[in-house]
């Protein structure tokens, strides 16, 4: 809880200074690969994570990484982080990061589910309705899940449209068991 | 059971599933990050409102009650132990509501309104909200009918109206809970529906409570709520407003209810756990900020309602437990001001044998006049005047002989007064009876009988009205008045009994 307060300042802080110096571009794609890594490599999570490795040499391994990689001003604020002793909430400020940058563009993500591989034409009907409803950018991802057995599931922020199957099948279930106690 | 036709299950089957629409089904979700001792943090569920019911999986209940920037703190009804960290929970969009109606009525539930009984399930399909917001002035009226308790201290010294909020406050073990039941098993055959909340109370007396009500033949009108002492304490935080919700549907249709809250300074506790486990600030005593609102809000919902919303009424009968009789802690002070009145009741008074052990001296009741019926008002006008002045010389008593003639009178007067307000548990009077026997006892009649004597005195004098002069006590019941006539009849009854009477000591 204090993390993710904490990890909304930092980035708002960081996204006033790259809009100032018009780095915003440069900031977003450093995230994302920030991001990348740190999913994609279990040892930097648990390093950048871990209390016991001491902060001076957190911060040397840290330049190391990613000198060269990021731009200057990613740099400088990861040298920040690990200098206030808050570089393991680097991961919690890169997705924070992110959907602040979404946010000030007026884009949001949605997650979609479906039970089979669907087209490109029904992924764009799909996104298009979800532009319509929500009246704003979308930037979707979509994950196949065999367990919905048909229709989707569309996840926009805390809002779940819920057209699968699998939900039928509880309503019927739930509208069964309400039945008997009617009649 | 009847036998089952396999086409008839068929045909409902195929009705069922032909009235299921294939329909989206949009809701909102949040996250579990924490849980424990009842409580939950959620991150998520942005547009969550207060109060709202939330739904766990597994069927476990929540009810948002703090809203914070980026997650919301709610309390959880039912097993919490079944909820993990990182679950999804939906909003039901709803606020916490239970099942009211007719129903209720003989059985003994949960704060949810779910039957604990092994009665099986409660028929019923109106819901009303758990918590409401109680009336505003335009439907209400001033509190106007008695709701006789069968007590006498207490119909005649500390009347309770119908839409009245009576304390019942003392230290533990003085009495306060069989006040209450009497009152309760007093209402039979007088249309008052009552509801009996026990806040963590051992399972055990409320078993015993049902069981005293059941035998006295009261349990066909009462409903006893339950959060018992291992209920968690989000359950016994909600009980007393379940129990008013239930009596205002009584209300609400036009007839009376009456609701006992045993005890609020359980369920204060309760409601200071949540506070404290959701990290709201404690304040005095622990409690936090809003523990005021927490019994104003309950206690405002008792009412009389107006003539054009039916006349209906909830009477409200808190009681509070106080430590080594301090009535000037938090939650105590609390409630009295809030109350229309207390009835105080005294270790020292029980453990001397008065029992009803209520201190008539410092309980009052604010509606007072208006909710008694006019023979008792001018039978307990002159009741009250000497026992103070009773009260004032009591401390003389121990002189004996040394007092003049005037004091002596008074002092005896009191001593037989103090004796007829003596009552046992489960022996409600009716109130003409109460009348007779206060009549007797402020005009004098029982100055000659030696104070051990006077409860045989009572009982006789009682016996001899139901069998010989019956037609006096109904004229009382019936005009609810005592005019000249009955007076002189209710004298000359009185000399003569006292007379014969007098001969049976010797």
């Amino acid at each position: 809880m204090v993390n993710r307060k904490a990890a909304r300042r930092y980035t708002t802080a960081l996204y006033g200074l790259a809009e100032e110096l018009k780095l915003v571009d440069n900031v977003k794609k450093d995230f994302e690969d920030v991001k990348k890594s740190i999913a994609g490599s279990r040892e930097l999570d648990m390093f950048i994570k871990s209390p016991v490795v001491n902060p001076e040499k957190k911060l040397s391994i840290l330049q190391e990484i990613f000198k060269g990689k990021v731009s200057d001003l990613t740099l400088k604020f990861i040298m920040l982080l690990s200098e206030k002793n808050r570089i393991n909430m680097l991961g919690d400020i890169a997705n924070s990061m992110l959907k602040h940058i979404n946010d000030k563009r007026g884009i949001i993500s949605a997650n979609i589910t479906t039970a089979v591989d669907i087209s490109e034409n029904v992924k764009k009907a799909i996104t298009d309705k979800l532009k319509k409803y929500t009246g704003k950018e979308i930037s979707s991802k979509y994950t196949v899940d065999k367990n919905i057995k048909g229709g989707f599931i569309a996840q926009v922020e805390d809002k779940i449209i819920d057209a699968s199957i699998l939900r039928q099948l509880e309503l019927l279930k739930e509208k069964f068991i309400l039945g008997s106690f009617n009649n | 059971m009847a036998e089952v036709k396999p086409d008839e299950v068929s045909a409902i089957l195929r009705k069922q599933l032909s009235g299921f629409e294939k329909e989206i089904d949009v809701y909102e979700v949040g996250t579990v990050v924490q849980i424990g001792d009842g409580v939950a943090r959620i991150y998520g569920l942005t547009k969550c409102m207060a109060s709202e019911l939330i739904e766990f999986p597994h069927g476990v209940f929540g009810m948002a009650l703090n809203l914070e920037e980026d997650n919301v703190g709610c309390i959880l009804f039912g097993d919490y132990t079944r909820v993990k960290e990182g679950d999804e929970v939906k909003r039901t969009g709803r606020v916490a509501s239970m099942p009211i109606g007719e129903a209720m009525m003989g059985r003994v539930i949960n704060p949810l309104g779910q039957p604990i009984d092994g009665k099986g399930p409660i028929q019923t399909d109106k819901f009303s909200p758990i918590e409401r917001k109680a009336l505003g002035v335009i439907a209400r009226q001033p509190v106007k009918e008695p709701l006789q308790t069968g007590i006498k201290a207490i119909d005649s010294m500390i009347p309770i109206g119908r839409g009245q909020r009576e304390l019942i406050i003392g230290d533990r073990q003085t009495g306060k809970t069989a006040i209450a039941i009497d009152t309760i098993i007093n209402q039979k055959g007088k249309d008052v529906f009552c509801i009996y909340v026990g806040i963590g109370q051992k399972l055990s007396t409320i078993a015993q409570v049902v069981d005293t009500l059941e035998k006295t033949g009261s349990m066909e009108f009462t409903t006893v709520i339950s959060a018992a002492a291992s209920d968690p304490a989000p359950m016994q935080f909600l009980a007393p407003y379940s129990g008013a919700t239930l009596g205002e549907y009584f209300r609400d249709s036009g007839r009376h209810s009456l609701v006992i809250y045993d005890d609020l300074s359980k369920q204060a506790a309760a409601y200071r756990e949540v506070s404290l486990l959701l990290r709201r600030p404690p304040g005095r005593e622990a409690y936090p900020g809003d523990v005021f609102y927490l019994h104003s809000r309950l206690l405002e919902r008792a009412s009389k309602l107006s003539d054009e919303l039916g006349g209906g009424s909830l009477t409200a009968l808190p009681i509070i437990e106080t430590q080594a009789s301090d009535v000037s802690a938090y939650i105590p002070t609390n409630v009295i001001s809030i109350t229309d009145g207390q009835i105080y009741l005294e270790p020292n008074l029980f453990n001397a044998g008065i029992r009803p052990a209520i201190n008539v001296g410092i309980s009052v009741s604010r509606v007072g006049g208006s909710a008694q019926i006019k023979a008792m008002k001018k039978v307990a006008g002159r009741l009250k005047l000497d026992l103070a002045q009773y009260r004032e010389l009591e401390a003389f008593t121990k002189f004996g002989s040394d007092l003049d003639k005037a004091t002596l009178a008074q002092l005896t007067r009191g001593a037989r007064l103090v004796e007829i307000l003596k009552q046992g548990q489960y022996a409600a009077v009716p109130v003409e009876n109460q009348v007779a026997i206060i009549f007797a006892g402020t005009n004098g009649f029982l100055d000659e009988i030696p104070v051990d004597q006077v409860s045989r005195y009572e009982k006789e004098f009682l016996e001899v009205m139901e069998l010989k002069y019956k037609d006096v006590l109904n004229i009382i019941a019936k005009t609810k008045d005592l005019d000249d006539d009955t007076t002189s009849k209710l004298k000359k009854i009185l000399e003569d009994f006292t007379n014969s009477f007098k001969v049976s000591i010797k």
